[in-house]
């Protein structure tokens, strides 16, 4: 293996080309995997959507710049959505461990220090977000 | 025009293994020429720096049809986008094997093609000189010169190639 110029790079990467090229090729990608799970083919987006196939063919090669209105109307046909904006994704689930009402509480498998834990609850159940279940609460 | 080239393993991530070649007598790989001229062009940065990204997911991911844009006879180039003034050409075996040349900024003046400037020339030459060292690496991979284990071209020597002439202007 000889020696490579890609790794002797003299500046960064022009910022943002990395999410340009990672994000051209991810809607491509999940546009392609949700025409797969409906059993429709490039033809159908095609028809739905007033193109001819081959420039949906284009756009699907993972290099188009995709306007927010074409995402819009892709989505509309599938039924589903192509991105996800991060205030539409849930946080990860956290689980509390309770052991008693007044002794330590588990916050990623890492105790805190003893707190009174129906003030945690009561804290977390003003936000909506808590599910109390017999010997855990999950926090969504 | 004869003349000989060697073929060198550039780098190699998960599905995909590059490969340069460099003609005999020169100390850079035709990618190395292409990286060095360009780098440090701003005019073309952007498009220079998605070239580079693509490579890496190519690399990842494998080299598939979708990633090139088609220049015909086999040869392909980076980046697909149509509105992309810099072109690095590229020959690809398979998924598995991708090949990289040199490449340089496609002009889109009518009247470059028409009167065949040089840098349409130069272009030209590149196009063609990846598509011949292309064909050749198949054509000696089907006579079992060379060999191949996964993505890794085996016994791999100097051999020549034959680069058609300029088209006359």
């Amino acid at each position: 293996m000889i020696h490579s110029p890609r790794k002797k790079r003299t500046r960064q990467l022009e910022s943002g080309v990395v999410r340009y090229v990672d994000h051209s090729l991810a809607i491509a990608k999940q546009i392609n995997i949700i025409l797969k799970k409906l059993d429709k083919n490039q033809a159908y987006l095609a028809d739905k959507l007033g193109k001819k196939e081959s420039e949906i063919s284009k756009w699907l090669r993972g290099t188009h710049n995709f306007t927010l209105k074409t995402i819009s109307k892709i989505e509309d046909v599938l039924g589903e959505s192509i991105i996800v904006c991060p205030k539409d994704v849930k946080p990860q689930e956290v689980h509390f461990y309770v052991f008693s009402e007044y002794q330590k509480v588990l916050l990623k498998d890492k105790p805190t220090n003893t707190v009174n834990t129906s003030q945690v609850f009561q804290s977390l159940a003003m936000t909506g977000n808590v599910m109390l279940t017999e010997d855990c609460a999950s926090y969504n | 025009m004869k003349c000989s080239v060697t073929l060198d393993k550039l780098d190699e991530e998960g599905f995909t293994s590059l490969y340069v070649f460099t003609f005999v007598g020169e100390t850079d790989s035709e990618y190395s020429k292409f990286w060095d001229k360009f780098e440090s062009d701003k005019t073309v940065q952007w498009e220079f720096d998605v070239i580079d990204r693509r490579i890496t997911t190519i690399l990842q991911y494998g080299a598939e049809d979708e990633h090139f844009r088609m220049e015909g006879k086999g040869t392909k180039a980076l980046p697909i986008n149509a509105n992309s003034k810099l072109r690095l050409y590229c020959y690809r075996i398979d998924p598995g094997i991708l090949i990289i040349g040199n490449g340089g900024i496609k002009l889109k003046n009518p009247d470059a093609t028409k009167n065949k400037t040089k840098d349409f020339l130069e272009l030209y030459r590149y196009c063609e000189t990846i598509r011949v060292v292309g064909l050749k690496i198949e054509e000696l991979l089907r006579d079992k010169t060379i060999g191949r284990k996964d993505n890794d071209l085996l016994r791999l020597k100097q051999f020549e190639i034959n680069i058609p002439d300029d088209p006359q202007s």
